[in-house]
């Protein structure tokens, strides 16, 4: 915003020059380098390669080398990036550019009218900038301006149907416009062909009415060749040749968007040495193999659009060696083994490690699955049950980094007990050729899988178990560390996913309502039914991978390097990047807050005091097949101090709750166990994840260190002796009351899939069922309560709200039900009249828990009612939860 | 199309404390958004709001005392701390008309609120306790109950206070009848000495100080009386004495060294100054080489350098060689608050001898010790000044990377310290030293004298010469109490404008105020002087004497802090939509642009850029002369 004014009196000055008057001609030459710059419309373009094909196709004795240098939310002069990415320039220089094509003006026009100004102002600068560059060494750099596309709509009543920001987009394009005429840049406008493409198609284009999806490249590909003034050759892109652009650009994608960056260029490219080589040495010889293999590609693209014949594969002989990597590990002097951090180079078999386990009394461990059996088990990281009951794990043997040359095939896997003895018998692979799957959710007829950047969705439409759809659903997301990459997926009880990322990453995500930009770790929000994105909570976490709702729908995250445990609800109200919540172990770097009341660590306070670290996943207790006395207790995995699953009683106390350390539920002698995450199974039995490796660490050991491992994986089982298991009715295809009637069992994680297998349904279909299951309810039972909650819940995420049921949950004696409906009404405010009037009787709630929901709603609100609103909690006891929520509410609204 | 970059206040005695505040740019002048308070809330609303206010957004809220709804407002002004007197009065005022009663009612409500364990509020507590004990014997008289029911009350400031105020009130009697009864009584009375007005009411209290020293006392009392003492300006050849037997104390040799080092040299008899320093040397022997650097340890030795002076040189010597074996001789050199100086105008070092000098900043202003060669202070502070925001030697800010530079600290920001360990130059010599600060130059030094022997020098020291060839020897530290308004006009007559125009460049007004044409442009003119204070004579002295009493936001020192974390401080002097033009040195007429994109921050000063006691060296007489000159123009 500051460059604004400044730019005003450029702009001002420039004008008073004579001026082109309308806007060049793209002018290809022999040889250019063309660097496509920008948001997530031109990143995309790079995964979906009709119009890079189409051009070669058509000017194939120019021999031209395209590189895509766009991320998601980029603006003309706000470009967020991980520690030493390089700037702009340097990334330019890099890929020699003779002509830079600008990919701007969706994100920046969520402005509207208000930052139209400054739009053309920045990118006339930006122009200006860039043609004054000689990036290539053989002059300046032509600019080619391309417009957003408009806005499609999809015909869903639950997602904008673009109106308002086509109204936005087409101004804005015409800005472009202006901007290319004064400055002399060559002006695409796709704008208008795509609005007029939307129109006339009987094919969705778009994902989310915002974004291309793959017939809508394809649709796109010949109308931005004529924008950009090119001739397209007639024929659809030929697949041969379509094929060397995607492997070009799938070389290009590794090298650029490189994951484990910070451990790269960032600071810790300067760790991992092995006495000789740091990571940054290996990491950026393998970068500067993967440029040569592009190089190598740019070659056979250009040979085949000539209509040569080229060899099978390609010829990377040409490339530098990789650089081999000493180990660090073993010996007297091993540091890490001397902390205690080091497993042992020997592993045991999966029965030899049962013996070494050390279990809480009256509990037993069995193993459901080892690499023995299924030697696609390796390096096992998430785990999670579909409606089917079916474990699903996704699997990372290329942990950390995925070797150029090398076969890229980290998993998704479905392991199936088809005896119900416990122990898999099955194997399906769900999905392969994925790289760092750090986590995943099942939901909506497939899987959301983590793949930094993207979120990817997969479905398998054949009913054959094996993936055969892939979008990338999401992306922006930052590459900075593979090891922070988005994890801890959770379906909030309301038909949200969330998930998580750790510390140094930069990321930046768009949606259909606009740009959302969070660094340096927090919890993302996704509304699979709006398309709505925001951050859930923003905080300076350092790698916060576990998340949990309660049977009420309090969350609570685990930061896995300092082992804190968070209760969400206060850190979870609205806040705007670049402002993060204060606390959190680097909220002094990150945050450096000025008022020292912010300072710290423990500005923000732990839920349960932390005894040793780091932790992993987490997960409450509740099962029948477990003990009465650890129901509602709180477990955490911990893989180095004390490789167990520790547990913890959980006590409300005042507006928030208390965690009190119990005896650990699992201990393991074995070094090599590293339970990483946790889930109950619909049986009632703990399903832990055993990454089973003898090297833990990301940061103290080489990304090529030779002994990490790349083969083992454990999957065990926590089962309560002598006492039944769990008995969960069916749920996948079930009809509707029969899923709804599961919402009354006891198990929160049978309640989670009955949810999840609802939120699939149709919402004409569930709606009104749940209407009539919520009417049929006896208001005499113990459970009435928390079902009218779930139903609440149910219709929340069909984006439905039904006042009187929702008046019940707010209304009701119990404390919980009626914070939980304090937060359906904050993220339903939209769709209730007198939301904030609603949540200013919660203001004055008897109960702390329920005050503390209104206040942290209060920050969704504009600036002076929410305030207005906010601050009568003052007339009541407030104690320090209740006092941070209000501090950071005000803190927001104070900076509106 | 607003914009938002964000200032901060410095405030706090002795850390920077740095409030945010969103401010409002508009065609070159800043302006701060009203903050929106909801007065009609219940008052724990209101004072929560209000205390999310940073000072500047504080002193914008809206008041008037046509309402109740805005007491809390005056009192939040009254109570936070880093706000000028001036703020404090007119919300005192405030809270009078409001509540229909008196400043002393008032002030005596508002020390009952202080927390104890809060030391900017105990700060602003003294400063209350201050204002109240300003006011006439007589008014503070009429509030006897108020003040004995003050003396029990649960904030210890008000406690003392209320002792201090039954004393101003003639109640000496009666104040330590109540303080002898039990030992916090005594405690808060001893507490009470220091706030007395100095002069005949406090050293009136001598006696009872006295008493306390007695070892019938508890080691608390004993400690508080010590400190008590210091404070007293009467028999201090005495006290010196008194306080000296305690040094042999493990408990109290701390509290005693301390009010020791407050005692002027002419009032150190030499028979117990060697009786001391042999106790101090064994000291020093005895404490553990890890010990040796602790505040304690260092005081401790800092009072033996200054009492070695006292010895003959043969034994100074020996004492002298014994401190060497176990530590290397300390020299201490403190600013002082508000006054841009430091606190000693030389220290001497004996020639090639390994020695430390401590730099502890108890100004509200970062500083910095340059010791230059010879004759190159101006030069050096000049080219340290000119670095502006570039790192200089060895990336300190404002040392310039000059031969003409010996031994140079960084920036010492308020309340800090720091150590300079050095061999001290061979050849004997004057050697200045300069906080290199832009603009301070020109107070802020003095001399390091290098003696080929340093005992026999100190026997018989001798005033260095002034660097800067400013010759003035130190008249009285200026209190506008001195200054009677109604003999004002009478004291003015007579004055010549040649004598008042030299001594205004005396002075050093001239380097940063303009008078006609002449003069630096760091302060405001003051060529129409007269014509802007609308004839109010009393209040331009003010100004003079009492600088931060009230500031011209025009030439508050403002320091810009840019997006490499570099740092300017000037006077704003011009700002636009796309740079602000800050002047950093006098000297250099051409202030430094900086633009706004690069701004992180920008942070206001609430103490004037003008030193306080700039006319301690100039007499009455003096003082007229140059208020003449300025009030007159002629």
């Amino acid at each position: 915003m500051k460059r604004l004014t400044a730019l005003l009196l450029l702009f001002t000055l420039l004008c008073a020059f004579q001026i082109p008057s309308s806007a060049a001609e793209l002018q290809l030459k022999k040889g250019d380098h063309i660097c496509l710059v920008g948001n997530a419309l031109g990143e995309r373009l790079q995964h979906r390669n009709y119009w890079e094909t189409s051009l070669h196709q058509s000017y194939p004795e120019l021999e031209l080398t395209v590189r895509n240098l766009c991320f998601p939310g980029d603006e003309p002069f706000e470009r967020i990036r991980s520690m030493d990415f390089g700037d702009p320039d340097s990334h330019l220089t890099h890929s020699k550019a003779d002509v830079v094509v600008y990919f701007f003006g969706f994100n920046e026009s969520f402005d509207g009218d208000q930052g139209l100004t400054e739009f053309a102002e920045q990118m006339f600068k930006l122009v200006k900038e860039t043609q004054d560059k000689n990036y290539s060494g053989s002059g300046h750099a032509r600019v080619v301006l391309v417009s957003p596309i408009a806005f499609e709509d999809i015909g869903n009543a639950n997602v904008t149907d673009g109106t308002e920001q086509n109204a936005n987009l087409s101004k804005y394009t015409a800005a472009l416009k202006k901007v290319a005429e004064e400055s002399g840049a060559a002006f695409a406008d796709i704008y208008a062909p795509t609005k007029a493409l939307f129109q006339t198609s009987d094919e969705q284009l778009t994902l989310n009415g915002a974004h291309l999806n793959d017939a809508g490249y394809k649709a796109l590909a010949p109308l931005l060749m004529k924008a950009l003034g090119l001739k397209a050759k007639a024929s659809a892109a030929p697949a041969a040749l379509k094929a060397e652009v995607d492997d070009k650009n799938f070389h290009w994608w590794h090298r650029y968007r490189a994951v484990n960056g910070f451990s790269i260029y960032g600071k810790r490219g300067l760790a991992g040495t092995d006495g000789t080589y740091n990571n940054r040495d290996v990491m950026e010889r393998e970068r500067t193999i993967l440029d040569e293999m592009a190089a190598n590609r740019d070659q056979r693209i250009w040979s085949v659009a000539q209509g040569n014949v080229v060899a099978d594969k390609c010829d990377d002989s040409n490339t530098l060696p990789f650089i081999t990597v000493k180990t660090n590990v073993g010996g007297t002097n091993d540091k890490q083994r001397k902390a205690g951090k080091l497993g042992t180079l020997d592993y045991l078999s999966g029965a030899e490690q049962q013996k070494l386990f050390k279990m809480a009394d009256g509990y037993e461990i069995q193993l459901v699955a080892s690499e023995e059996d299924f030697p696609e088990l390796a390096n096992p990281v998430s785990l999670n049950f579909d409606n089917k009951g079916r474990l699903w794990v996704t699997t990372m043997q290329s942990y950390p980094h995925w070797q150029p040359k090398t076969k890229m095939e980290d998993k998704v896997l479905i392991l199936t007990d088809e005896n119900a003895d416990g122990r898999a018998d099955k194997c399906t692979v769900f999905a392969d050729g994925l790289h760092q799957p750090t986590g995943f959710e099942i939901g909506h007829g497939g899987a959301y899988i983590a793949q930094q950047p993207d979120i990817l969705f997969m479905t398998d439409t054949d009913g054959d178990d094996v993936a055969d759809t892939s979008i990338r659903k999401l992306v922006g997301f930052d590459t900075a560390d593979s090891h922070h990459g988005i994890s801890a997926f959770e379906w909030g009880p309301g038909g949200a996913l969330y998930f998580n990322e750790g510390t140094f990453k930069y990321s930046q995500v768009e949606s259909p309502y606009g740009l959302t930009r969070m660094h340096e770790a927090g919890v993302w929000r996704y509304n699979p039914r709006t398309e709505e994105f925001s951050t859930h909570v923003s905080l300076p976490f350092a790698n916060p991978w576990g998340h949990v709702y309660d049977k009420w729908g309090q969350d609570f995250i685990s930061d896995a390097s300092p082992g804190f445990n968070f209760w969400a609800t206060p850190i979870s109200g609205k806040i705007d990047y670049p402002a993060k919540h204060a606390g959190g172990s680097f909220n002094d770097s990150v945050n450096n807050f000025k008022d020292t009341s912010l300072r710290g660590r423990d500005a923000y306070p732990r839920f349960i005091v932390k005894r040793t670290r780091p932790s992993a996943g987490n997960e409450l207790v509740s099962s029948q097949h477990f003990r009465p006395e650890d129901q509602g207790d709180f477990l955490l995995c911990n893989v180095i101090g004390d490789r167990s699953i520790l547990q913890h009683s959980v006590q409300e106390v005042g507006s928030g709750f208390e965690g009190t350390e119990k005896p650990p539920l699992v201990f393991c002698e074995d070094g090599n166990f590293r339970p990483i995450d946790i889930q109950f199974a619909p049986d009632g039995t703990l399903y832990i994840c055993d990454w089973h490796n003898a090297l833990i660490g990301h940061l103290q050991h080489n990304l090529r260190e030779p002994n990490r491992d790349h083969q083992h994986g454990r999957i065990w089982r926590v089962i309560c002796t002598g006492r039944d298991l769990v008995k969960a009715p069916a749920i996948a295809g079930q009809p509707i009351p029969a899923v709804l009637h599961a919402l009354t069992e006891y198990e929160d994680r049978t309640r989670y899939r009955a949810r999840r297998e609802l939120a699939e349904r149709a919402s004409d279909d569930v709606v009104p069922a749940v209407q009539k299951w919520a009417a049929g309810l006896n208001k005499s039972d113990d459970g009435f309560t928390h079902a009218v909650l779930e139903a609440n819940w149910v219709l929340q995420s069909h984006n439905t709200v039904d006042m009187d049921l929702l008046t019940s949950s707010l209304n009701a004696d119990d404390h919980h039900s009626r914070a939980a409906a304090t937060r359906i009404l904050c993220y339903m405010r939209n769709k209730v009249p007198n939301a904030l009037k609603l949540i200013h009787e919660r203001i004055n709630d008897d109960h702390g828990l329920v005050r503390l929901e209104a206040v942290r709603a209060c920050s969704f609100f504009g600036s002076e009612e929410g305030i207005e609103t906010a601050l009568d909690v003052l007339n009541h006891d407030v104690d320090e939860y209740l006092q941070y929520t209000l501090d950071e509410t005000m803190r927001h609204l104070e900076s509106l | 199309m607003s914009w938002y970059i964000l200032i901060t206040l410095m405030l706090t005695p002795t850390i920077v404390a740095q409030d945010h505040a969103h401010e409002h740019h508009e065609s070159g002048e800043q302006k701060i958004e009203r903050p929106r308070i909801l007065l009609d809330k219940s008052a724990r609303i209101v004072e929560y709001q209000l205390k999310r206010l940073d000072n500047a957004r504080l002193l914008l809220v809206e008041t008037a005392t046509d309402d109740p709804k805005y007491a809390p407002v005056f009192k939040a002004i009254l109570l936070r701390p880093g706000l000028s007197r001036q703020n404090r009065e007119e919300s005192l005022h405030g809270l009078v008309a409001i509540n229909g009663t008196d400043t002393a009612t008032e002030l005596l409500a508002a020390l009952e609120s202080l927390n104890d364990d809060d030391k900017d509020q105990q700060r602003v507590g003294r400063q209350l306790s201050g204002i109240l004990l300003t006011h006439s014997r007589k008014v503070l008289a009429a509030r006897t109950d108020d003040l004995q029911k003050a003396m029990s009350a649960e904030s210890s400031v008000l406690r003392a206070t209320g002792y201090a105020g039954l004393i101003v009130a003639d109640r000496a009697e009666t104040a330590w009848q109540q303080g002898e009864t039990n030992e916090a009584a005594r405690l808060s009375y001893l507490s009470a000495v220091s706030l007395v007005p100095a002069g005949e009411t406090r050293n009136a209290l001598r006696d009872n100080v006295v008493a306390s020293l007695d070892a019938s006392q508890p080691d608390a009392v004993r400690s508080s009386a010590i400190r008590a003492l210091a404070a007293i300006s009467a028999d201090q050849a005495d006290s010196f004495d008194r306080l000296a037997h305690f040094v042999s104390s493990d408990r109290l040799r701390t509290p005693a060294v301390r009010s020791l080092l407050k005692i002027p040299n002419p009032a150190r008899s030499a028979i117990t100054a060697g009786q001391l320093v042999d106790v101090l040397v064994k000291h020093a022997e005895n404490t553990p080489a890890a010990q040796r650097t602790t505040g304690e340890f260092l005081d401790a030795m800092q009072l033996a350098d200054e009492l070695l002076r006292k010895l003959p040189a043969a034994d100074s010597k020996t004492y002298r060689q014994r401190l060497r074996d176990v530590t290397v001789r300390v020299v201490r050199l403190h600013t002082v608050e508000e006054e841009m100086r430091y606190h000693e105008p030389f220290f001497a070092v004996e020639a090639g001898r390994s020695v430390q000098v401590v730099l502890e900043n108890e100004d509200l202003m970062p500083h910095n010790l340059v010791i230059t060669r010879t004759g190159k202070l101006k030069e050096v502070a000049l080219a340290g000044a000119e670095l502006g925001t570039t790192p200089g030697l060895d990336g300190k800010l404002y040392v310039p990377d000059s031969p003409d530079v010996l031994f140079s600290t960084s920036m010492v920001n308020a309340g800090k310290r720091a150590v300079l360990t050095f061999t001290a130059p061979t050849e004997p010599g004057e050697y200045p030293y300069v906080c290199t600060f832009p603009r301070h130059w020109m107070r802020m030094y003095g001399v390091m004298v290098v003696v080929p022997d340093l005992d026999t020098w100190q026997r018989n020291p001798t005033t260095p010469g002034d660097p800067l060839g400013n010759n003035r020897s130190f008249v009285k530290n200026w209190k506008m109490t001195d200054f009677d308004a109604k003999k004002l006009t009478e004291s003015l007559r007579g004055r010549s404008p040649q004598i008042g125009a030299k001594l205004f460049k005396d002075a050093t007004c001239l380097g940063c105020h303009k008078m006609k044409t002449e003069g630096g442009a760091v302060g405001p003119d003051l060529t129409d002087l007269m014509k802007r204070w609308k004839g109010d004579r009393h209040g331009i002295l003010r100004e003079i004497i009492d600088p931060s009493y009230k500031i011209d936001p025009k030439y508050a020192v403002k320091i810009v802090i840019d997006i490499d974390g570099l740092t300017t401080s000037g006077i704003v002097t011009a700002e636009d939509n796309k740079s602000i033009s800050i002047l950093v040195n006098p000297e250099v007429p051409e202030p430094k642009v900086i633009l706004k994109d690069n701004i992180e921050e920008i942070i206001p000063s609430t103490t004037s850029m003008m030193p306080k006691a700039l006319l301690d060296k100039f007499t009455t007489d003096e003082i007229m002369e140059i208020l003449s000159y300025i009030t007159t123009g002629e």
